[in-house]
C-alpha cells in the first residue's frame, strides 16, 4: 500500500468517525432534554479527555507488537 | 496472543485504574457529578482497552484497515446503541446513554476486532506452512549446498565457531532469494 493510498483510507476512516460523532450529537440534542444534555456532554469529554491522553499507547503497543519479532531473531 | 496478553497488562491495569478511578469520584463528588462518575469510569476504561490493545495490535500487525475500524467501530456502535436505546427502549436519560454507549457495545466492538483479527492470523499461518512443505526438500538441499562451499574458509576457535554458526544460518536462509553468499559461493 502506497503512503498516498494509504493516507486516503486514512481520511476516509477519519471522515467517517466524524460523521458519527456529529451523529451522535445531534442525536443527543434533539432526544435529551437541556439539563441531561449538558450531563451527558460533560460525561462525553471527560472520556475525550481520556481518550487523547491514552493515545500514545497505541503507538507503544504497535512498536512492541512490530519490533518483538526483530529482536528475538 | 502473548503479544496480546502482554500489552493487555497496561491496559488492563489503566482500565482498572480508571474504574477505581469512577469509584473514588463517585464518593467524592456531589450531584450531577457523582451520578455519571461511575459510568464515565467505565466508559475511560472501555476507551484505554481499545486504544491501547486493539488498535495498537492491529497497527502493529500492519492490519491498516483493521486498525481504522478498530478507531471507528466502537463510536459506531455507541450510536446505535444510543439509538436504541432511546427509540426502542425508552430510556432518555445520560447515565443510561453513558452506559450503553461505551462500555457493553465498546467490548461488542473489540470482541468483533479480535474475532476478525484472530481468524486472520489463523487463516495466514496454515497458507503459509501449506506453501512451504513441498518445497522444504529443495530448501534442505539448498542449503546444504551453501554451507559446503563456505564451510572451508571460516575461521576457527570457540568464540569464531559461534559467530560461524550465525553466518551459516543466514546463509542455509538466504540460498533461496538472491543473496551475496551466492555469489561468492559461485553458484
Amino acid at each position: 500500500m502506497s503512503i498516498a493510498f494509504g493516507g486516503i483510507v486514512a481520511l476516509f476512516f477519519r471522515g467517517l468517525n466524524l460523521v458519527v460523532a456529529l451523529g451522535l450529537v445531534a442525536l443527543c440534542s434533539y432526544e435529551l432534554e437541556k439539563g441531561d444534555y449538558g450531563r451527558f456532554v460533560l460525561g462525553l469529554t471527560f472520556v475525550g479527555i481520556v481518550n487523547a491522553a491514552t493515545g500514545g499507547l497505541t503507538a507503544a503497543t504497535a512498536y512492541q507488537v512490530a519490533n518483538r519479532a526483530a529482536a528475538a531473531g | 496472543m502473548r503479544r496480546l496478553a502482554n500489552g493487555g497488562v497496561l491496559g488492563g491495569g489503566l482500565g482498572l485504574l480508571a474504574i477505581g478511578g469512577g469509584l473514588v469520584a463517585g464518593s467524592w463528588f456531589a450531584g450531577e457529578a457523582r451520578q455519571e462518575a461511575l459510568a464515565v469510569g467505565t466508559a475511560c476504561a472501555a476507551v484505554v482497552v481499545n486504544s491501547a490493545l486493539v488498535a495498537g495490535v492491529f497497527l502493529g500487525r500492519e492490519a491498516f484497515v483493521r486498525y481504522n475500524l478498530a478507531l471507528v467501530f466502537p463510536p459506531l456502535f455507541a450510536l446505535a446503541a444510543i439509538a436504541a436505546a432511546f427509540f426502542v427502549f425508552g430510556q432518555r436519560t445520560p447515565s443510561a446513554a453513558l452506559w450503553r454507549v461505551r462500555w457493553r457495545l465498546v467490548l461488542a466492538a473489540i470482541a468483533v476486532l479480535l474475532l476478525s483479527g484472530g481468524a486472520s492470523g489463523l487463516w495466514g499461518a496454515r497458507r503459509s506452512r501449506r506453501r512451504w512443505r513441498p518445497r522444504s526438500g529443495v530448501f534442505c538441499a539448498a542449503g546444504r549446498g551453501g554451507e559446503r562451499d563456505f564451510v572451508p574458509e571460516l575461521p576457527r576457535g570457540p568464540v569464531r565457531g559461534l559467530r560461524h554458526f550465525g553466518r551459516a544460518k543466514r546463509a542455509w536462509r538466504c540460498t533461496r532469494s538472491r543473496c551475496t553468499w551466492r555469489s561468492r559461493c559461485g553458484r
